[in-house]
């Protein structure tokens, strides 16, 4: 019989395969509620692990009205409030449905969301449409008028576009997109313009023939995102973790995010199971110089599943002009890819860092090694403002307590699966 | 004053480190008195002793780096932070510089991974986390040298069954000395090569021997350490039959020296049978084992240390003369006319047990009981450590000095205390005093004590008395430190230096003994 | 026994991986052996429910 460590570690190379193999393609856009596993008219699904309303962040607690608002399960942002507060709204975790909510962005039942396929083991992943470079959207916190036009825009022209040109090209492969822009300087978090315009060149010829008033509008708001590709490929993550988090007993790292208050990762061994801590505060840069770590909400938002998938923070070092940009420089980027690395199951063959001696992204964070070696990963990440909008760009040391109760968790449960040790 | 105090918690420093820290810590300016370390017990305890043990220090445990202090200022205990800090980091800024300083790993499979050349692992980490690392390290396939010490038997043996399935050396835990390919290991000398194999039980022994068989121009092939408690019955003598058949396949090695202070009576009989089928020639010196024995053997017995080498150098034809009797009598008469009637005593502050031990034997054959931190009977024990009384030995290297510092031969600064103390007692006689070089020793060990020596004469010569230093250094003269430069020094100063520990043992006794019968006479 | 790989260190230049403090390892550069350092430290900074978990789950070096 295979002691419990055989087994967690044949489970981790079971996770570790799916990881490194599986092939996320971006295959559709679909209105939330026909697609999203558990989605049903009344539900808002938000960033980071579960909170009780009364706690949710002024950024979260706006867009998650104005979501309903925009759904017309009420009138007004007070009475979708109230709603919320008596439960007639719900509001869950994204993540619990494979589906990932960059910083406030929170996905109600009409918003078009983009579908992820791995096309290798199967499984499935979501997120919505990234908003584009106007800072007043509900992915920040913000909702009015404009961002209910926006909104309506995007439900009614951009995102069917989106989906008719995604199954016209057959699907866009993302692992191609990051192995096609290897080496152009994007860390695939924070920062993504290769990534995004190579997907751009990808889509954009099957958008041309559409027929479709708000064309060359949409064309436009396309080429015009630099920041695209970081929601197309949260949603692609996604998809890998749907599959990974069906295999017990693995430590490895499937899921994490922050809601503001707190930051929670999951394992792939443990499922949906949330492991929480107070939310780190991202520290780098402030897009406005009279902004101060006060004025910054903790760690919100689940685009740190590029993380999980080896981006971002664990190859800090493919991205030296987010260094610079957040004040940092290539030492620490240098660091913080071999922290990334020390604490890593395997890495990416993909998309090798040419001032890296060609390695690959270190990907498949096994929570054993971040506890043991005492070594805390680093996310990349914006920082939300608390009264809603972007604070700045920087990373955060992931909490090791959070490392600590997975672990705990992931020991009680090979405990029960393994009782004759006992 | 007030009391400052730092924590930084998940932070590993080692407490070798942490000593320097302290070191450094007190010499700053604007600090009463201060201590660094991780938060164990045994710190908590210390920084109560020195009354600078906060709540907040109460609630760490041993994974926080403290420093507290008691300072006039936040500024002052900053800075001084500061400065300890300058001090721990300057190996990290320098290889901030270049790129082609040596890298650490995290791990030994990285380690191993990256100088898949590498043959021995030195294993010095805290004794309840040795065995996992010396495995790690075995199934490496590595030979090891454990330093680390409180490791229990059980897990010793473990470790050695482990090395003896592999056919690897593991030397230690609890292995102060050993010689391989010419390298002194952990505390060693630096030794010539030559046609001995020492394998044994004692560092200090070991030591002793392979620097005498150096200063005659001999030396020796290899030197196995086997750790303190190989030849208890727990562990079984894995090491030391392991060393033996080792030194008697090599064939560099001519002769073998085994060293052993006590040997468990279910061990005995298998390394007394493995010795009489030994084709090479082997002096033993088996402390606790009977003479008839070990002779049935066919090895060559020896009564002591000094013994061992004479008898080793003479299977090559060789001499190291040792001060004779008569001339140690003729020394102690020189000075016994010079001491005070109430001087009385010697008082021996030693940096190790062996050595202790063997001046305490010594000691009683002349001059009847020696008091002792460590006895060698119950009833000779010191009620306080740091108070002598009569004829007494203390062992620095116990645990109570130490306290998670590194051995004296690294730190001389746990004895150093001794000497002025011992000194200001009007029955004080003689002080006995053994040094140890050893490349990762202090690099001055006499020069570190010399003030405090000179002082000593000069507080004694105000009283009207004088005080005698006797004193023998261990080490060869290829070691850094250099055992003449150091053995001068002390001469330099008016200490009486003898050859070796045991001679030194004998000087200091004897001018006892003769003091006692003057002052009979004088009755 | 067999003294194969004890002979086979005795007849190869000393490489040394060196666990614990650099003391150790400095010494012996000195000496102008090569040394290769390992930066130990406390499995999980010291935390002893952590290090119990860990020897059942396993996965570090």
């Amino acid at each position: 019989m295979m002691t419990i460590e055989q087994q967690v570690n044949a489970a981790n190379d079971r996770v570790m395969e799916i990881l490194l193999k599986g092939r996320p393609v971006w295959i559709d856009v679909r209105p939330a509620l026909e697609v999203i596993p558990g989605m049903t008219r009344t539900r808002i699904l938000v960033p980071g692990p579960p909170l009780p309303v009364e706690r949710l962040t002024t950024p979260i607690r706006t867009a998650v009205c104005g979501a309903a608002v925009h759904e017309k399960l009420a009138t007004t942002s007070e009475e979708a409030w109230q709603m919320v507060l008596r439960g007639e709204i719900t509001v869950e975790p994204a993540q619990d449905h494979q589906c990932g909510c960059a910083a406030s962005m929170v996905v109600s039942a009409s918003m078009p969301v983009m579908i992820a396929q791995d096309r290798v083991f199967g499984g499935r992943g979501y997120a919505p449409i990234h908003p584009g470079p106007n800072p007043k959207c509900l992915r920040w916190g913000f909702y009015d008028e404009d961002v209910e036009r926006d909104l309506c825009w995007f439900r009614d022209h951009y995102g069917p576009a989106l989906g008719r040109a995604v199954r016209a090209a057959g699907g866009i492969d993302l692992v191609t997109v990051l192995a096609k822009t290897a080496g152009m300087g994007d860390e695939n978090h924070n920062r993504q313009p290769a990534a995004s315009m190579y997907l751009a060149l990808q889509v954009i010829p099957w958008m041309l023939d559409q027929e479709d008033s708000e064309r060359d509008a949409m064309i436009r708001h396309f080429a015009a995102n630099d920041r695209f590709f970081l929601h197309p490929m949260m949603a692609g993550v996604e998809s890998l973790t749907a599959t990974m988090k069906q295999v017990p007993l693995s430590t490895v790292l499937a899921g994490m995010g922050g809601n503001g208050v707190e930051f929670g990762i999951q394992l792939a061994g443990t499922g949906n199971r949330w492991y929480t801590a107070p939310a780190p505060v991202i520290k780098g840069t402030f897009l406005n110089p009279s902004y101060t770590e006060a004025d910054l909400l903790g760690y919100l938002g689940d685009s740190c599943v590029t993380e999980v998938y080896g981006l971002g923070g664990m190859s800090a070092i493919a991205g030296p002009a987010y260094m610079r940009m957040t004040g940092s420089n290539i030492a620490e980027a240098r660091d913080r890819t071999e922290k990334a690395r020390a604490v890593s199951l395997g890495e990416h063959t993909f998309a090798p860092i040419p001032w890296d001696d060609f390695r690959g992204f270190p990907v498949g964070l096994d929570a054993r090694k971040v506890v043991g070696y005492n070594i805390l990963p680093i996310s990349h990440g914006g920082s939300a403002l608390k009264r809603g909008g972007q604070g700045g760009a920087g990373a955060a040391e992931l909490p090791m307590e959070c490392f600590k109760d997975a672990l705990r968790g992931i020991y009680r449960e090979a405990l029960r699966l393994t009782p004759a040790r006992m | 004053m007030n009391i400052y105090t730092k924590v930084e918690r998940g932070r590993y420093i080692d407490s070798l480190e942490t000593l320097l820290a302290s070191s450094i810590l007190n010499e700053q300016p604007g600090l009463e008195i201060g201590y660094a370390g991780m938060a164990t017990e045994p710190f908590k305890d210390i920084l109560a002793d020195i009354c600078l043990l906060t709540e907040e220090i109460k609630g760490c445990d041993g994974s926080c780096y403290v420093v507290a202090a008691r300072a006039e200022s936040q500024a002052a205990f900053d800075a001084a932070v500061a400065a300890v800090e300058a001090n721990l980091a300057p190996k990290q800024e320098e290889n901030g510089e270049g790129e082609d300083l040596p890298k650490a790993y995290p791990s030994i499979k990285t380690a191993v991974e990256a100088c898949p050349r590498a043959n021995l692992c030195s294993v010095a980490v805290p004794g309840e986390y040795a065995l996992a690392e010396v495995k790690k390290a075995l199934n490496a396939g590595l030979h090891c040298v454990v330093f680390s010490n409180n490791v229990p038997l059980s897990q010793e043996r473990e470790m050695k069954e482990l090395a003896r399935e592999k056919g690897l050396l593991c030397m230690g835990p609890d292995c102060g000395v050993a010689n391989i390919n010419g390298a002194a290991l952990v505390l060693a000398s630096v030794n010539n090569r030559g046609p001995f194999g020492i394998c044994g039980a004692s560092g200090v022994g070991i030591q002793h021997v392979a620097a005498i068989l150096h200063e005659v121009g001999s030396g020796v092939s290899q030197t196995i350490g086997t750790g303190g408690n190989d030849l208890k019955n727990e562990v079984g003598g894995i090491m030391m039959l392991m060393g033996i058949d080792a030194l008697e396949a090599d064939p560099e090695t001519s002769y073998i020296a085994l060293i052993a202070r006590r040997i468990g009576d279910q061990v005995e009989p298998a390394i007394l049978d493995r010795v009489s089928r030994c084709k090479k020639p082997v002096v033993a010196m088996f402390m606790s084992s009977d003479r008839a024995a070990v002779e049935r053997t066919g090895a060559i017995w020896a009564a002591d240390l000094d013994d061992c080498a004479q008898k080793c150098l003479r299977l090559i034809g060789k001499d190291y003369p040792l001060e004779t009797e008569a001339q140690i009598r003729e020394r102690a008469a020189q000075v016994v006319p010079c001491l005070a009637r109430e001087q009385k005593y010697v008082r021996g502050a030693f940096s190790g047990g062996t050595f202790m031990d063997e001046a305490m034997h010594t000691l009683v054959e002349g001059i009847g009981p020696v008091y002792s931190n460590c006895p060698l009977k119950e009833q000779w024990r010191l009620p306080d450590s740091h108070r002598s009384v009569c004829n007494a030995c203390v062992d620095y290297g116990e645990e109570e000095f130490t306290r998670g510092r590194p051995h004296p031969a690294i730190d001389p600064g746990v004895r150093r205390p001794a000497i002025l103390r011992e000194a200001a007692d009007p029955e004080t006689a003689v002080i006995l005093l053994d040094f140890i070089l050893t490349p990762p020793g202090h690099m001055d060990p006499v020069g570190f004590v010399l003030d405090d020596i000179r002082k000593a004469q000069a507080q004694t010569a105000a009283a009207g008395r004088q005080i005698v230093f006797v004193a023998s250094v261990l080490g060869t003269d290829a070691d850094f430190q250099n055992v003449n430069d150091q053995r001068k020094k002390l001469e330099d100063a008016g200490v009486l230096v003898c050859k070796t520990n045991r001679r030194a043992a004998m000087l200091a006794g004897e001018i006892i003994r003769q003091k006692q019968e003057r002052d009979q006479h004088e009755l | 026994m067999n003294c194969d790989k004890i002979l086979s260190l005795f007849r190869s230049e000393l490489i040394t991986v060196n666990v614990g403090p650099k003391l150790f390892a400095e010494a012996l550069e000195k000496q102008g052996y090569q040394t290769v350092q390992v930066d130990w430290k406390p499995v999980a900074g010291g935390d002893r429910e952590m290090q119990e978990i860990l020897a059942v789950l396993g996965g570090l070096d």
